[in-house]
């Protein structure tokens, strides 16, 4: 499998649903392979799939299709997740533009898997790999009031 | 005392001469009576007979008047002898104890100034003696109240000590508690204006870019 032929199937892989989208695609084309009749692999690559997705998947199956899209499902896994606690509910828009900056700021595609919770204010709380950091606005506040509390506390010898 | 033994003697020696005397009277008294009883009853005797009779008895009488006197010119004798000789006794027997009273008397005044001295001397070193005590029993007491003070103010300060510690750990912990509730009372408030105020006053783009902002800042950290 070509290394082209992945980052192209990535870049339709913005969120954890797209992921699972893609997942469920590439699983269909798998069980086509052997498959006659209705469910043979040129019927799912035209009915089931993304036209986009069929179009990349179908150099890769010309020799060894099942192989190809074990690679591929495996290297689908392997993709690294970004969890992030935002406030508001994001558009399409909003994803392309998170996902966006992500490609343009690091050296990873990252799968961005999107939480709505209004109590974090503003900004996001990222979780990577079990690694958790505040970066909201919710925190920012409660540190600035801290340190002001702190000051306060100082300045009365409490 | 030697006194009373001899007045008692001579007491006894005349009643001895009263009672000789009231016998005599007795006896006297009874023969005179026997003689009218064996003289009366023959009422025709001899005038010479009576006469005999009566003169017996004025005899017998005569006697025992004789016999009475000389009783109690002897009685007499005896009692002033008695009575001067009990004067003389008196006399010596005061002499004796005059000169007896001026001996002990001498003795007694000589005991007592001896034994007044002994006292005066003995008080004097009881007087030194209570004095040096009472100086000695004062040294220790200072000492000891010196002392117990010391203690007591070394206990009192440890006791102190341990007050103050304690209540400073109290009010430590108070503070960390009361400063507890105040973190949390502002992380509520904070959590309130971030919710209520922030949260719905952002636009869409606002929301956005302090999204943005803030993996540009996990980018920083290394998170991403």
């Amino acid at each position: 499998m070509s290394s082209d032929l992945f980052t192209s199937l990535t870049t339709m892989v913005q969120t954890t649903d797209d992921l699972r989208v893609l997942e469920r695609e590439i699983e269909q084309v798998k069980s086509s392979i052997y498959s006659t009749g209705q469910n043979d692999l040129s019927t799912v690559l035209k009915e089931k799939v993304r036209m986009k997705v069929a179009e990349l998947l179908t150099p890769a199956l010309s020799t060894k299709p099942d192989k190809a899209i074990d690679e591929i499902l495996t290297r689908l896994k392997q993709l690294p997740i970004l969890r992030m606690r935002i406030a508001f509910e994001p558009t399409r828009s909003t994803i392309e533009h998170f996902s966006e900056w992500l490609a343009q700021n690091t050296t990873q595609h990252w799968v961005m898997e999107l939480v709505v919770d209004p109590e974090v204010g503003g900004g996001t709380i990222l979780e990577v790999n079990g690694l958790y950091r505040d970066f909201s606005l919710k925190e920012k506040m409660a540190v600035a009031v801290q340190q002001a509390t702190q000051r306060i506390y100082t300045q009365l010898h409490v | 005392m030697e006194l009373n033994t001899i007045a008692f003697s001579f007491l006894l020696i005349l009643c001895g001469l009263i009672g000789i005397i009231i016998a005599l009277a007795l006896a006297y008294h009874r023969v005179v009576a026997q003689f009218k009883m064996e003289y009366r009853v023959p009422q025709h005797p001899q005038q010479k007979s009576y006469k005999q009779a009566e003169e017996v008895l004025d005899k017998a009488h005569k006697e025992a008047v004789e016999i009475i006197q000389q009783a109690t010119q002897k009685s007499s004798h005896l009692i002033s002898q008695s009575s001067r000789f009990a004067e003389a006794q008196k006399n010596e027997i005061d002499q004796q104890m005059k000169e007896t009273g001026e001996d002990e008397l001498d003795i007694y005044v000589n005991s007592i100034k001896k034994a007044q001295e002994q006292v005066l001397t003995a008080l004097g070193q009881v007087t030194d003696e209570l004095q040096r005590s009472s100086e000695s029993e004062l040294t220790k007491f200072r000492q000891q109240l010196v002392q117990s003070t010391q203690e007591t103010q070394s206990l009192f300060m440890k006791q102190m000590q341990v007050e103050l510690t304690e209540a400073g750990t109290s009010v430590t912990a108070y503070k960390k508690t009361l400063l507890e509730k105040a973190d949390r009372q502002m992380f509520t408030v904070v959590q309130q204006v971030v919710q209520e105020v922030l949260h719905k006053s952002l636009t869409k783009n606002e929301h956005e870019a302090l999204v943005i902002e803030a993996l540009e800042e996990a980018k920083k950290h290394h998170v991403i």
